[in-house]
């Protein structure tokens, strides 16, 4: 068994910060990733981020990445890639199957006083007829083909949801030289920002609101998508008879929303609190993101699905709180750091899409208050 | 006004579900109370096999005969859905020539007793299980019997339950049971109601002592708890049901080191069973234990032992591991008893044996609600045994 | 005014109504950003990149941007440097306007081609010639694309086609179908086992009242991937035919290990 004072279970945008912060203090941080490159999904953002200077506003996401990693090796971040964490064996003990350069894997328990569950959000699925077909996938999945292995899905494609990832991907898709045949989506308006909306409806992209999936077909002889044929939705998100369309593409992505991963921080012992506006199921925390076990903290979208730059901003709580916690920092150093942290969140979290987040945001936190 | 039935029986896993089942069939009114979903515990967490190849000679095995006959009789004749019944025998390994002869010795008292059963020698074996390790020495054949799922059986039982007229309360929580002035059982309570009743069975398993608290009944059942690893269905590993005879000769008072003390203070010991969706149930483990988080140093031993058994598994995906707690017995054989307590019936402390032994049991506690010469002995059921 | 939320833009009409359009005097006498920035999204790079202070964002950052026109010199460095891509500039000081955007798709327009210019819902307006494209460093990867249309058009152009579109537009073909349910039964909803909407249905029927309890039944969620893909299906199955609410369905049970690990990693 490896001990070390922290183990940080995710070198997404929320990992990465989190262990800079940590290390920082002088406080021994082991960061481990399933992947075999860092940064969860900050690589595969190629857009330029929202927010102020002091979030790295107008920077693209792939460079703050870059940046953050060269953090990581200044501060003496210690990083195990191609590592993931497959359950729990005791008291703040992470079992963690690594594969080495050779490509051997073995199974290898970790021991530390505090854990960071930073392992980020799952897509949520849509089953339509035909979602089993090959061309069916997620925005995610997409998303990485084009941005990170340099493969287009398809030629035409059909998004399913407009908040900012089937926006965003859409974006992208076109970017990587693919044709967007259309959004689809559910509710009766643009879930994302409508600046990225703007983006889209400039390159000739139709928004279908009010609409759904009805079922995506094969073409004569093929077992792959050849085409979708959507409909109309009344108020209460029943079908319109009559309104079907059927749209000609070879690729249906599905963007209809993330959910925080669960399971590790559960096998850790901590309470689950439901809150829709971010994702469903999610460990309960306080404002320092510790959860209901001593020790375990979350950030990130596993701490409820929002945006990279407030998972940077979580991790950086989380990790100063652990450094504190250990002994890294004064009191005075870890208040005047959490209080710079904590207005930085509080900005990205205002506004008409803000306010909602930090106001679920706040429920979490008090479901955690009630258990400390 | 309360309910009133014939019998009121606690527990909605295969020992109550079994109960209910033969009251219904003997035309008693039945209502079976279960605290959370049926086959929600211990029967949820086991393997299903039931063949007669380990119960100690003469009467035991002959009472698992029995026991076994009515679980196939159930599957074949009486139930409407299926259960996943895999009926293709089953072997129990011999790793070396010492084991070998030990194997032979348990096979000629299972053919004394009239049980299905031969040795088969490595040729034979590695043909009919061509992963096995080639350095497996042999095996005994047993061929009585058969393996099912126990999640569906337990759910194919509860609709029969219901088509006989049986009642199922699931989510309904017992929070008493009331006397008569004489001592006898008058009224079970629950949080969903109040139900008046002569006779009642308390079949909850590891749960069965609280219940037998609330009417003063001491009963001694612990829980022993068992790791199982579910492979993926990818790939075929056993064809059949296959475990391993070694296990029975580590024994307690033995001194050992290294892998073979874990095996021994865990009782770790190999099977596998091909499952009716294609996945294959690795076991086993035996020891204390009170929660259902599987123990990482016992599954990974018990991996372990399954390559040495199965080489071919270690690049087989683990895709769940599960632990389930046997209501366990002091002398390893089920408590099915009448009680100091007028009708308070236990039916429970099946030790691992539960599916096998469960319609069984529901037929003899019937049985002796109705006042019937029972099928088997049942001096060696009976609760009291103990305190001699 | 449209609401964005429907269409994802305001039109040049409904900017100026809103008072978030330039003046047409202001426009005459040369180059002017025009900012588009329509939802109090926490947001202010281009204040920052703006060296005239002609931009102000101020306190909350939330704050829709506000144009000083007379501090602005029309140099477009703000259009490289909105995250949301939606800051132009226009000019209308000479015979035939000159609009700037981000255009951020390959391949590039070179000086001197024409192109399909088109407005804000990507419909085509005219054509156009290419003036400047300018993809130095410091835009960082957004190129501006400036074009030259007729100043009547200015307003409401703000891309181009992309180059390597085909010709054919997508129109999507009405089709009547008159027989369709909105879940059909033999939807497939765990994918691993094969489970269908049907499978899940009868089970609720039969009293599953958990996640836990129709994997029991039906063995959703119990295959490779443990439910990943189809437990909030199966949540929201449940939800539908039952009328519980999503706070009351628990996720099912977490076990080790969290992803398929094999036997041969997974021993001592």
């Amino acid at each position: 068994m490896e001990k070390r004072e922290i183990l940080i279970i995710g070198a997404g945008p929320a990992g990465l910060a989190a262990s800079i912060e940590a290390a920082r203090t002088g406080a021994e941080v082991l960061l481990v990733d399933e992947n075999d490159t860092p940064g969860g999904q900050l690589f595969k953002q190629i857009h330029k981020f929202f927010g102020s200077a002091k979030h790295k506003a107008g920077t693209r996401g792939i460079h703050i990445g870059q940046q953050l990693l060269e953090q990581t090796k200044e501060a003496g971040v210690e990083f195990w890639l191609n590592t993931t964490a497959v359950g729990v064996v005791g008291d703040r003990q992470v079992a963690l199957v690594r594969k080495n350069e050779d490509g051997i894997s073995e199974t290898i328990v970790v021991e530390a006083e505090k854990i960071l569950v930073a392992c980020g959000g799952a897509e949520n699925a849509v089953n339509f007829d035909g979602w089993t077909l090959p061309g069916v996938m997620g925005a995610g999945a997409a998303q990485t083909m084009v941005n990170v292995r340099r493969v287009l899905p398809g030629r035409k494609i059909l998004m399913v949801g407009s908040g900012n990832v089937g926006l965003i991907v859409s974006y992208q898709l076109m970017q990587a030289g693919a044709d967007v045949v259309g959004i689809v989506e559910a509710a009766p308006k643009i879930g994302g920002y409508c600046v990225h909306a703007g983006k889209i409806r400039r390159a000739g992209v139709p928004v279908y609101l009010s609409h759904t999936v009805l079922h995506a077909d094969a073409g004569e002889g093929s077992e792959e998508v050849s085409s979708a044929v959507i409909v109309q939705l009344d108020e209460r998100f029943q079908p319109i008879e009559g309104t079907e369309k059927r749209i000609d593409c070879d690729t249906i992505c599905i963007a209809t929303g993330l959910r925080p991963q669960i399971k590790l921080s559960t096998l850790l012992g901590v309470k689950n609190g439901f809150i829709p506006e971010l994702g469903g199921w999610m460990p309960i925390h306080d404002e320092n993101m510790e959860t209901n076990v001593k020790g375990v903290f979350a950030a990130g979208d596993t701490a409820g699905v929002e945006e990279a730059s407030t998972a940077m901003d979580e991790g950086r709580m989380a990790g100063v709180s652990m450094a504190y916690d250990l002994g890294y920092l004064t009191e005075e150093e870890a208040a005047e750091r959490k209080q710079e942290i904590a207005e930085r969140l509080k900005a990205l979290r205002l506004g008409p899409f803000g306010e909602r987040r930090q106001n679920a945001k706040d429920r979490i936190v008090a479901e955690g208050k009630k258990h400390e | 006004m309360s309910k009133s039935v014939d019998a009121v029986v606690i527990g909605g896993g295969i020992i109550g579900l079994s109960n209910a089942y033969w009251l219904a069939k003997r035309g008693l009114s039945v209502v079976l109370v279960e605290a959370g979903d049926l086959v929600a515990g211990t029967s949820a967490r086991c393997d299903g096999n039931n063949y007669i190849c380990d119960t100690a000679p003469g009467e035991i095995t002959q009472t698992m005969r029995l026991a076994v006959s009515e679980v196939e009789n159930l599957v074949k004749n009486e139930l409407d859905e299926d259960v996943d019944w895999i009926e293709n025998g089953m072997f129990t390994l011999a790793e070396d020539e010492e084991q070998f002869e030990q194997a032979k010795k348990q096979c000629r008292e299972k053919q004394e007793d009239g049980v299905k059963c031969r040795m088969v020698d490595s040729r034979e074996l590695h043909e009919a299980e061509p992963h096995l390790a080639p350095d497996i020495y042999g095996a005994i054949e047993f061929t009585e019997g058969g393996s099912l799922s126990p999640i569906l059986f337990g759910f194919a039982l509860g609709k029969k339950v219901e088509k006989l007229g049986g009642e199922i309360q699931r989510f309904t929580r017992v929070t008493g049971i009331e006397r008569n002035p004489d001592g006898s059982v008058g009224k079970v309570l629950t949080d969903k109601g109040d139900i008046l009743t002569k006779n009642v069975i308390d079949a909850a398993g590891v749960w069965s002592p609280g219940i037998g608290k609330m009417v003063g009944v001491d009963i001694p059942v612990t829980m022993m708890k068992g790791d199982i690893l579910v492979a993926e269905s990818d790939v075929k590993v056993s064809n059949r049901y296959v475990c391993e005879i070694g296990y029975n000769f580590l024994r307690n008072d033995m001194k050992l080191d290294g892998e073979d003390a874990v095996r021994q203070k865990y009782g770790i010991g190999f099977l596998t069973e091909p499952t009716g969706a294609d996945n294959s149930l690795i076991g086993f483990s035996k020891y204390p234990g009170t929660d259902t988080g599987t123990n990482f140093e016992v599954t990974r031993a018990m991996a372990k032992r399954a390559i040495r058994f199965y080489p071919m598994i270690a690049d087989v995906n683990i895709i769940r591991t599960y632990a389930g707690l046997r209501p366990w017995s002091p002398d390893h054989e089920p408590i099915i008893s009448k009680t100091a307590v007028p009708g308070f019936y236990v039916c429970s402390g099946h030790c691992g044996s539960g599916i096998a032994y469960g319609p069984l049991s529901g037929k003899l506690i019937a049985q002796m609600i109705l006042g019937e010469a029972a099928d088997v002995n049942m001096d060696r059921y009976n609760l009291y045994r103990f305190n001699n | 005014m449209s609401d964005i939320t429907k269409t994802g833009f305001l039109n040049s009409a409904e900017l100026r109504e809103a008072g978030r359009y330039p003046s047409e005097e202001r426009l005459a006498k040369g180059p002017t950003a025009v900012i588009e920035c329509c939802q109090n999204i926490p947001c202010n790079p281009c204040e920052t990149a703006c060296r005239f202070g002609a931009i102000t964002v101020g306190d909350p950052i939330t704050n829709l941007p506000v144009l000083d026109e007379s501090k602005c010199v029309g140099c477009g460095v703000c259009i490289t440097k909105c995250p949301g891509l939606a800051i132009f500039v226009v000019d209308k000081s000479k015979d035939m306007a000159t609009v700037s955007f981000p255009f951020e798709y390959l391949p590039l327009p070179e000086k001197g081609d024409t192109v399909k210019a088109v407005d804000r819902a990507g419909q085509y307006v005219c054509d156009a010639r290419v003036l400047r494209v300018n993809n130095a460093p410091a835009n960082d990867s957004t190129p501006i694309v400036t074009i030259e249309v007729p100043k009547e058009l200015s307003d409401d152009i703000r891309s181009i086609r992309r180059l390597n579109l085909s010709e054919e537009d997508e129109k999507a073909e009405l089709l009547k179908i008159d027989d369709w349910s909105a879940v059909p039964d033999d939807l497939v909803v765990c994918r691993c086992e094969e489970v269908t909407a049907g499978d899940i249905k009868k089970a609720i029927a039969e009293g599953a009242a958990t996640v836990e309890g129709i994997k029991k039944r039906t063995r959703a969620g119990m295959g490779l991937c443990q439910g990943r893909t189809c437990s909030k299906l199966v949540s929201r199955i449940l939800g539908s035919q039952t009328g519980m609410k999503a706070d009351e369905i628990k996720p099912d049970t977490a076990r080790m290990p969290i992803k398929p690990v094999s036997f041969g990693v997974y021993k001592e």
